[in-house]
């Protein structure tokens, strides 16, 4: 959610104030306050993914490997407000979506073989 | 009830939050300023507070999270896309409440005039789409915890109230009816679990 708020900031607020009162703003150096939360945004989005990344390979429900490519999506994703940064745990989680489904399909098919098993 | 972690201690997340958040709206609402924004934002109290509550979204993303599971199944699809609403909204105004807790600041030191200055549409869409997302997202939810009839009548009642009265959240005390409402879901939730475990111990003689 923090580097969701820095990301807010870039959207809405960056190209007001660059196209008017604030322009100056934007070439001065940042305060300390507003290098603390951009700092910790990136720390926390990074560390986050991949303490998750990490739980998820302790708890063997994923793949391995697509537990790993989160952890490796969390430590690119310290730099994923620049592009192509983002780009490793975007394709970690479609891959995870695409098991998600997968392994979900297969699970209702297993249960429905049961079912029409159990009523023969 | 699913028996997962986040479920065990659902009711205790949705109780802290609440208060947490409760407790920072009304500290900021002791120390806001409306007429005299650019000391308010120099005032080292206003910054701290700010910054204190900007901090509350991300727990109340978890204890929406948390709310969510307990009602899950009873909710079906709209409770999905009520939890999935409820869940952009909390994001969207956590990352408007980012700006005035690190930017705002800087900005007021650097160029005062900004404060004044005439907003362009950009800046107004990110401002006016973060505080409908939050109000429509908490909104749905508590539409779909009545739908659901899982928690109280009076508490889903309580979430609606809060969710429309949060459309100015970003504002003190306008957040308050809100933590309150999760306040009060927070303690049924406790209680509500604890009596189910007490049901569910074997009876010793």
């Amino acid at each position: 959610m923090l580097l969701g708020g820095d990301l807010w900031f870039e959207t809405f607020a960056v190209p007001w104030l660059a196209g008017g009162p604030g322009a100056e703003a934007l070439l001065s150096t940042p305060s300390t306050l507003m290098g603390i939360g951009a700092v910790a945004s990136y720390v926390l989005f990074a560390l986050g993914w991949v303490m998750f990344g990490l739980a998820s390979l302790r708890a063997r429900v994923f793949p391995a490997w697509i537990s790993l490519l989160v952890v490796v999506g969390g430590v690119a994703g310290y730099q994923a407000l620049l592009a192509p940064w983002g780009t490793p745990l975007g394709v970690a989680i479609a891959t995870l979506g695409v098991w998600l489904v997968r392994s979900a399909s297969v699970s209702h098919r297993t249960d429905e073989r049961a079912a029409t098993g159990a009523r023969r | 009830m699913t028996d997962s972690p986040l479920s065990r201690h659902a009711g205790v997340i949705v109780l802290v939050v609440g208060t947490y958040m409760a407790a920072t709206q009304v500290a900021l609402f002791a120390v806001v300023d409306v007429d005299d924004p650019a000391t308010m934002l120099a005032d080292p109290v206003f910054r701290v507070l700010n910054l204190a509550y900007a901090a509350a979204f991300p727990g109340l993303a978890v204890a929406l999270s948390a709310a969510y599971d307990r009602q899950a199944r009873q909710a079906g699809s709209f409770g999905l896309v009520a939890f999935s609403a409820a869940m952009v909204g909390t994001v969207t105004l956590g990352a408007d409440m980012w700006f005035e807790g690190f930017a705002a600041p800087w900005l007021a030191e650097v160029v005062p005039e900004v404060l004044t200055a005439e907003k362009t549409a950009i800046w107004q869409a990110g401002f006016l789409s973060s505080f409908a997302l939050f109000s429509i997202g908490w909104l749905l939810f508590g539409l779909a915890s009545l739908h659901a009839r899982v928690f109280p009548r009076l508490v889903s009642s309580a979430i609606l109230i809060g969710a429309i009265v949060g459309f100015k959240a970003a504002s003190p005390p306008y957040g308050v009816a809100l933590a309150l409402a999760l306040v009060t879901l927070g303690v049924w939730m406790v209680r509500s679990r604890t009596a189910v475990q007490t049901a569910a111990e074997p009876i010793t003689v």
